[in-house]
């Protein structure tokens, strides 16, 4: 099996991999192994790909924008069997033209598509002839069913993704209908819940890095804007543990939870060290929406120690993050707490510096852990000597602060790199 | 080498032989599978995709059986015009009966039943609502919807037949006026809009 690199990639080693074989340093059969690891992406192929993926989705807006300026002069019957005409003969010809031996595999992938958005477009198009009163969600809840087993049979990329994107819609909007018979947050809740094992599942039974990609932005959407910077942070303690789970078990995904349980565990935690009472983060709080993400991700975690059987000093220590998510319920947020917060800011990106030098020799941990840390010292810094310091000392200060902390820290920082590269 | 979707594509054409649907994207290799999978995996594909059509159909379907067997009313109606992004221009319809007196408070979402009776000037009137299915009395007609919300006194209805798509320019023509609406209702409380009336 090779792998696929960039095409000027390909064409560096193989011109590396001749002149090794020139200069004796390898002899012909390893230089032949070696090439056979390797296949050049075929860029011109992609680029038709995505014109088709492209043509289909215009195709598919274009129709949904004639839907809403009210054609009149035909019966309902002529539209209804005008709808069910479009919607078969996409299908048909993309699964001809996908599957069907010695033909176009993309343009059959485009038609597919079509004929997902032609089915949407078929559902209000419909609604519209008959004025039937279809709810937003129960609209979008209709199409993602009709699209999601198509996705999963023919395995298309962009057909998983729009299911990705419908799920995320559906539960965004899914209170206002189907579940509008269970209590406050329970309405908003089991429509997240059922929305994100939709999108996981999507995601890993297509493999696809794109709509898990999706998917993890949905949650953390979602965890904000229905919980608090807890919800958030327990969504990104879930994803470092799934990164734990798949680091030796499936890798595909592993390098995606990895960044974006970084991403959103150090945002809530450089959240948490301000001295102030963060309307920002702390509004619209739901407790049970919070709770609930942080009791499942505290499963999660400790899910995943029993199953590597390894209760290493990761998972211990992504617990006292997950402890500090207590924080902003312990009386008034005040300076105690932003103490407590910038201890376990802190200590949290020394260990991620550790880890990521010594045990893992990970350059984008490395690199996301400064990155914070110089955030970090920026609020400190606009924290304690904005006010005390008469203005143009502060920027000079600050000037030579930074100056002398970036020198360090990229000093540091290659120095790590360069001994991973070792 | 990898194989492309292409080069299967073409050694299918040759060989006769099919990509299996279930293989992974991207770099590995597809594997074949044999013409009796390929046809249970095309049937599946059909059955799926006469699954969205039928459920296309039913859609439309509920709406005629309502508008080809219902009892016919007239109400009358307040309308506003508003836009939707995937359904054009329509009239927002507001009825008299979407406000129904009651003594008890319902939940919103909730299911309900309206019960319909003629007044004194020939207009329809909301008289009771309940959970249940009322029994069918002489002369009055029974709406379900779903409540919008609900207090001691009075409970506000939605009955699906609030909204009538119409062109930008009727949209506005109609924001003017106070057009009756004719409507069928079915056996099951389901009701349908028939046709705009001049204001009467």
């Amino acid at each position: 099996m090779s792998d696929v690199v960039p095409g000027n990639t390909y064409k560096i080693l193989v011109k590396e991999i001749h002149r090794w074989q020139q200069e004796s340093l390898i002899t012909d059969d390893i230089a032949a192994s070696l090439l056979s690891l390797y296949a050049p992406a075929q860029s011109g192929k992609n680029l038709s790909g995505i014109l088709m993926t492209v043509g289909a989705v215009l195709i598919g807006l274009g129709t949904i924008l004639f839907i809403a300026s009210n054609w009149l002069t035909m019966s309902a019957l002529v539209k209804v069997s005008l709808i069910v005409c479009a919607v078969v003969s996409a299908h048909a010809g993309g699964w001809y033209f996908k599957f069907e031996p010695g033909h176009r595999p993309k343009l059959g992938s485009a038609l597919l598509l079509l004929g997902a958005l032609l089915f949407g477009a078929g559902i209000w198009l419909i609604s519209q002839i008959f004025n039937l009163d279809t709810n937003f969600s129960d609209g979008v809840f209709l199409w993602a069913l009709g699209v999601l087993p198509v996705a999963l049979l023919t395995r298309s990329l962009a057909l998983g993704v729009l299911s990705v994107i419908l799920s995320a819609m559906w539960s965004f909007s899914a209170p206002d209908s189907l579940f509008n018979f269970l209590s406050a947050p329970y309405v908003k809740l089991v429509p997240f819940l059922i929305g994100l094992l939709s999108t996981l599942f999507i995601s890993y039974r297509l493999r696809s890095r794109w709509c898990l990609a999706l998917s993890l932005i949905f949650s953390a959407l979602w965890s904000f804007s229905n919980g608090s910077v807890i919800a958030l942070l327990s969504v990104g303690v879930a994803c470092i543990a799934a990164f734990l789970w798949h680091e030796n078990k499936q890798q595909y995904f592993a390098p995606l939870y990895l960044i974006a349980g970084l991403v959103l565990t150090l945002t809530c935690l450089t959240s948490m060290t301000f001295d102030l009472q963060n309307k920002f983060f702390f509004q619209n709080i739901d407790i049970v929406i919070d709770y609930t993400l942080w009791s499942s991700a505290w499963g999660l975690l400790l899910g995943v120690a029993w199953l590597r059987k390894n209760f290493s000093g990761e998972t211990m220590f992504l617990g006292i993050v997950l402890l500090s998510g207590l924080l902003p319920w312990y009386g008034t947020f005040n300076m105690v707490h932003a103490v407590i917060g910038n201890v376990v800011l802190l200590s949290t990106l020394l260990l991620l510096m550790f880890v990521s030098s010594v045990q893992h020799k990970s350059p984008m941990v490395l690199n996301c852990a400064v990155v914070f840390l110089v955030i970090d010292i920026i609020c400190r810094y606009f924290d304690f000597f904005f006010k005390t310091f008469d203005r143009s000392l502060f920027f000079v200060a600050g000037g030579f602060v930074f100056l002398i902390a970036a020198t360090m820290l990229e000093h540091n920082r290659r120095q790590l790199l360069q001994g991973f590269a070792k | 080498m990898t194989n492309t979707t292409s080069e299967i594509d073409d050694a299918a054409a040759t060989t006769g032989e099919y990509p299996a649907l279930n293989s992974k994207r991207s770099v590995s290799p597809l594997p074949v599978i044999s013409s009796t999978a390929y046809r249970t995996q095309r049937k599946s594909f059909i059955f799926i995709v006469a699954a969205q059509i039928t459920a296309l159909l039913f859609l439309a379907a509920i709406h005629i059986y309502t508008l080809l067997t219902g009892t016919e009313l007239i109400l009358s109606t307040v309308p506003v015009d508003p836009w939707d992004m995937f359904r054009g221009s329509y009239v927002r319809l507001n009825y008299d009966i979407s406000r129904v007196p009651c003594n008890k408070n319902f939940r919103a979402g909730q299911r309900v039943f309206v019960v319909l009776r003629k007044n004194a000037d020939d207009k329809w009137q909301a008289v009771q609502v309940s959970e249940e299915r009322p029994p069918q009395a002489r002369g009055d007609v029974f709406l379900s919807g779903r409540v919008e919300y609900s207090y001691v006194g009075e409970t506000w209805v939605h009955y699906g037949i609030e909204q009538y798509y119409v062109a930008d320019v009727v949209a506005k023509q109609l924001e003017q006026t106070k057009p009756r609406v004719l409507v069928a209702v079915d056996s099951f409380g389901n009701a349908a809009i028939k046709k705009l009336l001049p204001p009467g």
